[in-house]
């Protein structure tokens, strides 16, 4: 194509990325009624009614060739698939899955049947498969049109509806209490749904359609949970690679637009599916680490705490602008099993918890301190909790509150000073004598801090 | 495309009568292709996986085309591999975005198949100087030119399509036998397979290569339509007639096969006899196929409309029959307790119909006079019986709290159908052998055993 955005151009890049929006509006309520491949089934069962509309329209003596009874044929021939698809789920012994696939594939075959017996029938019946695999040309401008309309309709239906299909959705009981007929509202879905496939038939063909029903709101999904939020995202995107998809087309050579389309809708999914703010790896990734580092930096300051409560050097919240010293072998001895405790000290040092040098001498500062304090009593907390309450034998609680220390919240602590009867700020004592264990079991010669690698 | 399709290349539009030099190998090849379809996709069903046999033969698509242009020809080995590949592929990121990404198991099927497949018509479109392939006839095949594609004598004169199908057939039977414990206990049961150090996993992989492969070796031959349709539709016509996984792939397969050999003939005899024109086969043998399916859908003896609709007749009946035999019952027990004149008439007429029914069962017999209805003796055993039921459950549900005394005959009125004798011992030991119900009627002994 050359030229830049001719008048065509506008009306199709309008109408896709309209087209988009509406699937990704509609997909969005097909997903959480976990039908996402239905559209898979309607776009296939459409077959047999482009066929019998064709032949209709021949044996009245029309061109068989009319869009608009071309493409009601498709619609009545849908809506008896998704008819067809809810008498086999909900009255054989069929799962869905397998009656989609049955509806699916058994409309295809007789729409194969008849769209033969038509085409030898005569006429000019060349070419209707074109509507199932969609123009590999690019669209023009009359296309653009009709998919506004149809689009436009059906995000109206689906909004007018937003909050009965959101409920059932989430609780179909609910809603069916409050007067609301699931089967009706499904339906009204599954209208909707055709209505956009229909006419996505002649822009990017049967197939890539479940695409632009299925990938923006799968998408969508990593950004935010909320529905309303979810639906704006799921348009966005669909709209988006809808215009994005149809501009490649349009630039590039020899790039049919329903791929195009559907490949920067699965290129939106991947960066979804990275940098999701709700849900996405690298979301993940970081919340992950965060508390790995927590685990790390809240095990080292109690040892060091106890290194020097066990030398009854216990440094206290006031009155300290640092703690006494503690020689940097033992501290490098708690984290043997660590293999980088460099970047432990340094970016405790970052942090500004601790000073000195793991060679010589390290210190905590009245932050590092603070910190210590509160991870210790964190610790001794559940210690008690576990011993006093939950009557845990004492060797069995240490390794306990390990696992358990640091997922307590302001909330929690409150509650467990209470309980205890501790006051605030006060460090309980430790149930265990702090000893450190060997690999052979016994008591080594150096009385403070616990060996062995606590790994979070 | 369209040209080539609608130009009849793929698939003769003529009529042409049944020759069984010919037509028996299109039947033969059907046959075979279909019987290798279903095995596998039984397990595709039983897992609910029946839509990936969709969405596999529609991802293969770039593992097609770029095979196809990296040996520079239908090499059936190269694009039997990179369809492998593509199949793997799907199953595996289908299974990554389930788990790494929390996506919904359809929408993950979605948005990788249509990917795959978006990717795969660009391909297509761009490597079209070098790449000479139809999806059209990808998806319609052309079983009826399955006899063309042969020699002149002796064993040449088996056609290509049917050595391709045989070979599937006997791979996908060997690996099923092959797998056959992890194929499964994991279809059943996936955490148990799991402990028991059966990697459901591979099962699935298998699985899935198995699908991929059968789809494109069947592609060129007979259409990706029958294969998918195979795939699915037997299995599940198999599901509903029977419970047992054997038993379940001998009457897939023989759906199958009768699908391809009716579908056939109907392709060929439906067309000449409506004066139409000649049809797709494959279209037709996946119809029959349906057709099945509905069948069993209707007349399965297990789950079917039909033999649902019987239990609930004869249920009805039953429930008839014996809510009259209780009624005569009472009748008499209060006509012997406070004789009254015969003449009065009861409040509720009691039905011949039914009546006339239980005569026939030797249940109750007329006299003559006075005019009325009386138990035999037999009849007698089973009302009391049923009486005796009752006012047990009367009884039992009166010392319950939950159940209000208004509502005790409703409650005991539905489950005196389902009392038998090991119950009625359990009731009276629970209500310590009361001899009255809470209305105060006598409990009826427990009729002997000769009657």
């Amino acid at each position: 194509m050359t030229g830049w955005l001719d008048y065509n151009t506008w009306w199709v890049l309008f109408g896709t990325s309209l087209l988009g929006a509406a699937c990704g509006a509609v997909g969005v309520f097909l997903l959480l009624r976990r039908r996402a491949l239905v559209a898979d089934v309607i776009s296939h069962a459409t077959l047999p009614g482009i066929a019998v509309a064709f032949w209709l329209l021949w044996a009245s003596g029309r061109s068989g060739k009319s869009l608009p009874w071309l493409l009601l044929g498709a619609a009545c021939s849908a809506g008896l698939g998704a008819l067809g698809l809810l008498l086999l789920r909900n009255r054989t012994r069929l799962r869905e899955d397998a009656a989609m696939g049955v509806v699916l594939t058994g409309w295809f075959a007789i729409g194969t049947v008849l769209l033969r017996w038509v085409q030898g029938l005569g006429g000019d019946a060349a070419g209707l498969e074109g509507f199932l695999f969609g123009k590999t040309a690019t669209l023009v401008a009359e296309d653009g049109r009709w998919i506004a309309l149809a689009s436009l309709l059906s995000v109206g239906l689906v909004l007018l509806l937003k909050r009965p299909i959101g409920l059932i959705c989430f609780d179909p009981a609910f809603a069916t209490s409050l007067g609301w007929s699931v089967w009706w509202l499904d339906f009204g879905l599954m209208m909707a749904a055709i209505s956009l496939i229909i006419v996505g038939l002649q822009a990017v063909g049967a197939i890539l359609m479940v695409a632009l029903l299925v990938i923006p709101p799968a998408a969508a999904r990593f950004w935010t949970t909320r529905l309303h939020r979810l639906l704006l995202i799921a348009m966005g995107l669909g709209g988006f690679s809808g215009m994005v998809g149809a501009w490649i087309s349009d630039q590039g050579d020899k790039i049919p637009s329903g791929p195009a389309i559907v490949l920067t809708g699965v290129a939106f999914f991947l960066i979804s599916l990275l940098f999701g703010t709700h849900d996405g790896l690298a979301r993940r990734w970081i919340r992950h680490r965060a508390l790995e580092w927590m685990v790390r930096r809240d095990h080292f300051l109690r040892d060091f705490y106890e290194y020097l409560e066990s030398r009854g050097q216990a440094p206290t919240i006031v009155g300290h602008a640092r703690s006494a010293e503690v020689p940097g072998a033992a501290a490098l001895q708690w984290t043997r099993g660590m293999a980088n405790h460099r970047t432990l000290f340094s970016r405790l040092h970052r942090e500004g918890l601790v000073i000195g040098e793991p060679h010589g001498s390290l210190f905590l500062t009245a932050k590092g301190i603070q910190q210590a304090i509160i991870a210790v009593r964190k610790h001794r907390f559940v210690e008690h909790y576990l011993h006093l309450l939950l009557d845990l034998p004492t060797e069995a609680i240490d390794r306990g509150a390990d696992a358990t220390e640091h997922w307590l919240d302001e909330t929690m602590l409150a509650r467990l000073e209470s309980q205890l009867g501790v006051s605030t700020m006060e460090v309980p004592e430790s149930l265990h004598p702090i000893v450190p264990e060997d690999e052979s079991g016994t008591p080594s010669s150096q009385p403070a801090g616990k060996l062995g690698g606590r790994d979070g | 495309m369209a040209e080539r399709m609608g130009g009849g290349v793929c698939f003769p539009l003529s009529t042409l009568p049944w020759i069984w030099e010919y037509d028996g190998w299109v039947v033969l090849a059907g046959a075979l292709f279909a019987i290798a379809a279903a095995l596998p996709g039984t397990f595709l069903v039983l897992r609910r996986m029946s839509l990936a046999a969709d969405a596999i033969s529609h991802a293969v698509l770039p593992g097609i085309v770029l095979a196809y242009w990296w040996s520079g020809g239908r090499q059936a080995i190269a694009m039997l591999l990179g369809a492998a590949c593509l199949g793997l592929a799907t199953i595996w990121l289908t299974d990554r975005a389930r788990s790494l990404g929390k996506v919904d198991e359809g929408a993950a099927t979605g948005t990788v198949f249509t990917g795959l497949f978006a990717a795969g018509l660009i391909l297509m479109v761009q490597l079209a100087d070098s790449v000479d392939l139809d999806p059209g006839c990808l998806l319609f095949g052309d079983l009826e030119m399955v006899p063309i594609d042969a020699g002149s004598s002796g064993w040449r004169r088996v056609p290509t399509a049917i050595w391709i199908a045989a070979a599937l057939l006997v791979a996908n039977l060997s690996w099923i036998v092959l797998f056959w414990k992890e194929l499964k206990v994991s279809s059943f049961d996936e955490a148990y397979a799991e402990s028991q150090g059966l990697a459901p996993a591979v099962a699935q992989y298998a699985l899935a290569t198995s699908v991929a492969i059968t789809a494109v070796a069947s592609f060129q031959a007979v259409g990706n339509l029958l294969v998918v349709g195979m795939f699915i539709i037997p299995p599940a016509a198999a599901m509903l007639l029977s419970h047992r996984l054997p038993s379940i792939l001998l009457i897939a397969a023989g759906v199958a096969a009768v699908s391809a050999a009716v579908g056939h003939w109907l392709a060929i005899e439906l067309p000449s006899r409506l004066q139409l024109p000649g049809t797709s086969t494959a279209g037709m043998m996946v119809v029959v196929a349906c057709l099945i399916l509905a069948g069993a859908i209707l007349l399965s003896p297990i789950d079917g409309w039909l033999a649902r609709w019987l239990r609930t007749v004869r249920h009805r009946r039953k429930v008839e029959e014996e809510d009259l035999l209780a009624r005569i019952y009472r009748q008499q027990e209060t006509s012997r307790r406070r004789p009254q004149p015969h003449s009065t008439p009861s409040p509720h007429p009691l039905s011949t119909r039914i009546l006339r029914r239980l005569e026939r069962q030797g249940l109750v017999e007329p006299l003559l006079d006075p005019p009325q209805w009386q138990l035999t003796a037999s009849g007698m055993a089973r009302a009391k019986e049923l009486v005796r039921s009752h006012r047990l459950w009367e009884t039992f549900l009166d010392t319950h709290p939950g159940v209000s005394p208004d509502r005790l005959h409703e409650r005991a009125e539905a489950l005196e159908h389902f009392t038998d004798l090991k119950i009625r011992r359990k009731l009276e030991e629970q209500t310590d052998g009361r001899a009255r119900d809470p209305h105060g009627s006598p409990i009826p002994e427990e009729p002997g055993p000769e009657r």
